[in-house]
């Protein structure tokens, strides 16, 4: 994990819009958008569809409760 | 043709009733049809019974799915079938993760599954087919002005602006502009038929303009950060349009027929970015689009000619971008292009006006105080675009953003019923554009100090007590209330819509929760969130009212007062473009500045 | 005539369309017409992803097929469409096409016995078909009523429980076997569709239920046992109440017949075994059970697969039963041939298919 990750608390949240034909076509270029930018543990929050697109908040969990967190790390 | 009678037997096969089985009865009886809510505890084989007893037409089943349920379904279907019902009953199944495939799995005749209407149940029921727009009701364009005859209230306001509008229309009886003279050349050259003479009228209209933009008509060159789309550019848009459109089921803010209609702003530069944000808002429920052009264009006598993009701000009015523009929006869409301010007001709303917009803009306070642009040119060429908007029926916002550079409101709204005044004289059907904004009028003298409301609702409520006339809340509202956050700046906005709505106001004009920022453009996911942000608030407030504090009443009625005294002045004062530029309107103390812009090029006629 | 026969499953993912693909896939060596439809969609292929469908069967030229207008479009195979149909399913009215390029269809025929009855006699009338292959969906049967006989797939995603999956198929072969009645005695009831208490040639009551679902009508049967020889139930027979009637009756079954439709109204009433439990207590007093219509299990066709949950992940993989042990527990169990398609092909349901041209 790059150091800067490990300073993120918890999630990574992207939001954007994806230009694509349904909800499911959304569904899959989120979750390949998520794998492409090296996120692992990667949730879709939110995803509307409507005409041009889907409206998304992609999440990537850095830390989950129970992890050992790079935050608390001594420097 | 009557529909039948249907009974209708509701199944829960969950452990507990379900809410949208519920919903889905009282739908159907609202409808006529005789429905039976079998308890939750019910067997298969005691459901297939009851469907025997009840002679039930049709049946309705609702179950969460979950490992194993499909089998459990597909169980019951069997036992349906074996039982000799199943050509006498139609069956549909309804629950989450239910889908059309499915049902068909399960051997159902339909699945609804979540975000199933109630109507879409009822059409299942009567055996009709269901169209969604029949329910979700096809938007409709709606005129803002309708129902208001623009009778004044307030007798000697009235009669102030009667006498400034006498004058103002006494003072440009004799003048012209190169703007006059380039719309009217536009009108020619787009009503010929014959290229020669399109061509010759191209040369003379050159003539009247800036270099940069003769360069353009002489020798095809284009101004520096502007150049003209491909074909392929085009095509690929066209193209991208009509899957768009193909697609689109435009959702309705609105939550209630009191809510506003609400307008969003484009201008990214770009016509294709802004095709493509025009068509995201249309999808997610907005009613209007505002055109907004780049701040050079104002400043620049003359247009360019063609479909050029821009890769800064605003986007480039030609006939081609605003035709295309037009042309990719969907029907029920309002469009407005906005003239108000610049050296090309007359042709720019008759551009509006040839190419089928349904609305402009136009101040001659606001445009040359705060817009830039000289108060005597602006007062010759706006008197011109107002006729134009009269003629192509297009009603005009008359908008008071004066206020932010910190005119007070008071005189700000003089300026925009003088304004008003003029166009109801010319023909044309003005709105009135009060801002709802933390002006630095109020920073400074303290009435936003407890509220946002107070202020907001005093304007609305002394413009009703002058005139009976369409408002039109602007622009966009809420200005200075947002920060760069999305969630408060989503927030303000939606909060601000509501406080419209209350006040029972016409449109609004909404930002996008990038509103604060000003590192880049706005995106997309920017302007989703303040209209799903508006609808949710629309949604919360339904009917009820947000109730303003006393103080709402006594600002009220000190704007009138306010507006009153000015007129006075502005009448007293005896010609209105002289009234500009002594600042009686907005003195340059409070920050208003008489434009500079075609200064001196009014021309006697 | 032709031959029709279904594949049905006892749950998703027992193999139901890949010994339907298999089969046709060996079937097609042979110079006969082959058609293709289903008892509405089977789904379990749905690309989670896109929600498409992925289409599985394999159709070569000619074919002809009946499935939902929707479908046609998400498959490779290229076809013309034959003839519209008026019946409607939740995938759109169903048609009747044939395959004029070799490809991948997506089959979502009609769902209901009397659809699948009419679009059956659609694909042999009109379009000559001579042998139709009926895809399952899910654990569904009734609809399989319309065909000559079925070859029922089930596995591990049944049960895990290789003995208890035995026991249950062993269970359905018994029901599916139990002896048609005389031309005599359908002659009485061919055209009842309630129930009908009858002596000897004679119907001297009917009930208000086709079904027996109900403890009412099991009452009234007892009223009237001692004065009749046979009990007619043209629908539905469930478990519960078959067990009402053993306990209502007992010892007065004997010498009496209970007449039931097809196999299905009684194996789609409860659990195979516990049925078949409760025909040994019938038949124990002195009773005969038989079917108006037979529909023969024609043989069974076994799949170790199942998907197994793994909680670390959240996640469905591919679990698996000893395949050996499944297969020739089964074999020894039933009396139809038992094959697992993925490990030795379908030639034993072809030599079988073949045997009716």
């Amino acid at each position: 994990m790059s150091a800067v990750m490990e300073k993120v608390m918890d999630a990574v949240d992207l939001e954007t819009f994806l230009v694509c034909k349904d909800e499911e076509e959304g569904k899959k270029l989120s979750l390949q958008l998520m794998e492409d930018l090296g996120f692992k543990d990667v949730s879709i929050v939110f995803i509307q569809h409507q005409g041009p697109g889907a409206r998304v908040r992609l999440r990537g969990y850095v830390y989950k409760p129970g992890d050992r967190y790079g935050w608390l790390k001594k420097e | 043709m009557p529909v039948q009678k249907k009974k209708v037997l509701l199944a829960p096969l969950d452990p507990v009733h379900d809410i949208g089985l519920k919903m889905i009865k009282r739908g159907l009886e609202q409808a006529g049809h005789e429905t039976l809510l079998l308890p939750p505890d019910y067997s298969h084989e005691e459901i297939i019974k009851a469907i025997i007893d009840n002679k039930a037409d049709v049946v309705l089943v609702s179950r969460t799915l979950g490992y194993g349920v499909a089998e459990i379904l597909g169980k019951f279907i069997d036992l349906a079938e074996a039982a000799g019902i199943r050509d006498k009953v139609k069956i549909g199944i309804g629950g989450m993760a239910i889908r059309p495939e499915l049902a068909a799995e399960l051997g159902f005749d339909a699945g609804f599954g979540p975000g199933t209407t109630v109507q879409e149940a009822l059409a299942f029921v009567e055996g009709r087919e269901y169209i969604p727009d029949e329910v979700k009701g096809k938007k409709i364009k709606k005129d803002i002005t309708e129902g208001y005859d623009y009778t004044f209230k307030n007798k000697s306001i009235e009669k102030l602006l009667d006498s400034i509008v006498d004058g103002i229309l006494d003072y440009v009886s004799d003048k012209t502009t190169a703007a006059v003279q380039r719309a009217e050349l536009r009108k020619k050259i787009l009503e010929s038929q014959n290229e020669s003479e399109k061509q010759s009228l191209r040369m003379e209209y050159s003539k009247l303009c800036d270099e940069t933009v003769r360069a353009f008509y002489d020798s095809g060159k284009y101004r520096e950060k502007t150049r003209p789309l491909s074909e392929a550019e085009l095509t690929s848009l066209n193209n991208y349009v009509l899957e768009v459109n193909s697609r689109m089921n435009p959702l309705k803010l609105q939550h209630t027929e009191e809510n506003p209609v609400v307008f969003i702003q484009y201008g990214t530069g770009c016509p294709f970015m802004d095709i493509a944000h025009i068509k995201s808002c249309e999808a997610w429920g907005a009613d209007g689009v505002v055109h907004f052009d780049p701040s050079w264009g104002a400043r620049t006598e003359g247009f360019f000619e063609g479909y050029i993009t821009h890769e800064e701000d605003g986007s480039v009015i030609t006939y081609e971008n605003l035709k295309g523009i037009k042309d990719s929006l969907s029907p029920s869409t309002l469009w407005q292009v906005r003239a108000h301010r610049g050296l090309n007001t007359p042709e720019t709303v008759l551009l509006a006006g040839k190419i089928g917009a349904d609305l402009t803009k136009i101040n001659i306070a606001y445009g040359s105080l705060g817009g830039g642009t000289d108060p005597e040119r602006l007062t010759v060429d706006a008197v011109r675009a107002i006729k134009y908007a009269a003629e192509y029926n297009m009603p005009f916002d008359v908008v008071t953003n004066e206020e932010l550079c910190g005119v007070p409101a008071f005189k700000a709204f003089a300026g925009m019923l003088i304004v008003s005044k003029l166009g109801l004289r010319l023909g044309g059907r003005p709105i009135l554009q009060p801002l709802f904004c933390y002006s630095p009028e109020v920073m400074v003298s303290g009435q936003m100090e407890d509220n946002y409301v107070d202020f907001n609702a005093a304007k609305i409520m002394c413009l009703r007590n002058i005139v009976n006339a369409p408002i039109w809340c602007g622009a966009p509202i809420g200005f200075l209330t947002q920060t760069e956050d999305r969630v408060q700046s989503s927030l303000m906005t939606a909060l601000h819509a509501s406080l419209a709505s209350s006040l029972g106001v016409d449109a609004i004009s909404i930002a996008s929760a990038d509103e604060a920022f000003s590192g880049g453009p706005i995106s997309v996911p920017a302007r989703i969130d303040t209209l799903r942000a508006t609808q949710s608030a629309f949604r919360f407030f339904g009917k009820s009212d947000i109730v303003p504090t006393k103080f709402a009443e006594t600002w009220a009625r000190e704007i009138e007062s306010g507006i009153e005294t000015v007129l006075e002045s502005v009448a007293k004062n005896g010609n209105f473009v002289d009234a500009l530029y002594k600042g009686l309107l907005g003195s340059r103390e409070e920050g208003a500045y008489p434009g500079r812009a075609g200064s001196g090029t009014v021309i006697k006629k | 005539m032709a031959f029709i026969i279904g594949a049905a499953g006892t749950a998703k993912n027992t193999g139901k369309t890949t010994t339907t693909s298999a089969i046709l896939d060996e079937l097609y060596r042979e110079n006969i017409l082959i058609g293709l439809t289903s008892i509405g969609y089977d789904g379990e292929e749905v690309d989670n992803i896109t929600g498409l469908p992925k289409p599985r069967l394999f159709l070569k030229k000619g074919s002809i097929v009946a499935t939902a207008e929707k479908c046609l479009a998400a498959g490779s195979a290229e076809y013309k469409i034959m003839e519209s149909t008026d019946i409607v399913t939740p995938l759109g009215k169903i048609m009747i096409v044939k395959i004029t390029e070799d490809g991948l269809v997506v089959i979502a025929g009609p769902n209901k016995s009397s659809e699948l009855r009419c679009i059956l006699n659609m694909m042999t009338q009109n379009w000559k078909c001579e042998f139709i292959m009926v895809d399952g969906a899910l654990n569904r049967i009734a609809p399989m009523v319309e065909t000559d006989g079925i070859i029922l797939a089930t596995g591990a995603a049944r049960n895990t429980d290789i003995d208890e999956l035995v026991s249950e198929t062993w269970a359905y072969c018994e029901l599916f076997n139990l002896p048609e009645v005389s031309a005599e005695e359908k002659n009485i009831i061919h055209e009842q569709t309630k129930i009908c208490l009858i002596k000897h040639d004679d119907i001297i009551k009917t009930l208000d239920y086709g079904s027996l679902i109900d403890k009412k009508s099991v009452d009234s049967i007892k009223e009237h046992i001692k004065k009749i020889t046979t009990i007619y139930i043209p629908a539905l027979l469930s478990e519960n109440m078959l067990r009402e009637l053993n306990q209502t009756i007992g010892s007065l079954w004997d010498g009496k017949i209970l007449i039931v439709r097809d196999p299905i109204k009684i194996a789609a009433g409860g659990n195979p075994q516990n049925v078949i439990c409760e025909i040994s207590t019938l038949l124990n007093s002195g009773g005969k059970i038989k079917v108006f219509k037979k529909m023969p299990i024609l043989a069974i066709s076994v799949n170790p697969f199942y998907p197994l949950y793994r909680y670390e992940n959240n996640n469905y993989e591919a679990g698996f039963v000893d395949a050996d042990e499944l297969f020739s527990k089964m074999k020894k169990a039933v009396p139809v041939p038992v094959v697992d398609v993925k490990r030795q092909g379908v030639n034993v349901l072809i030599s079988l298919i073949k045997t009716h041209f």
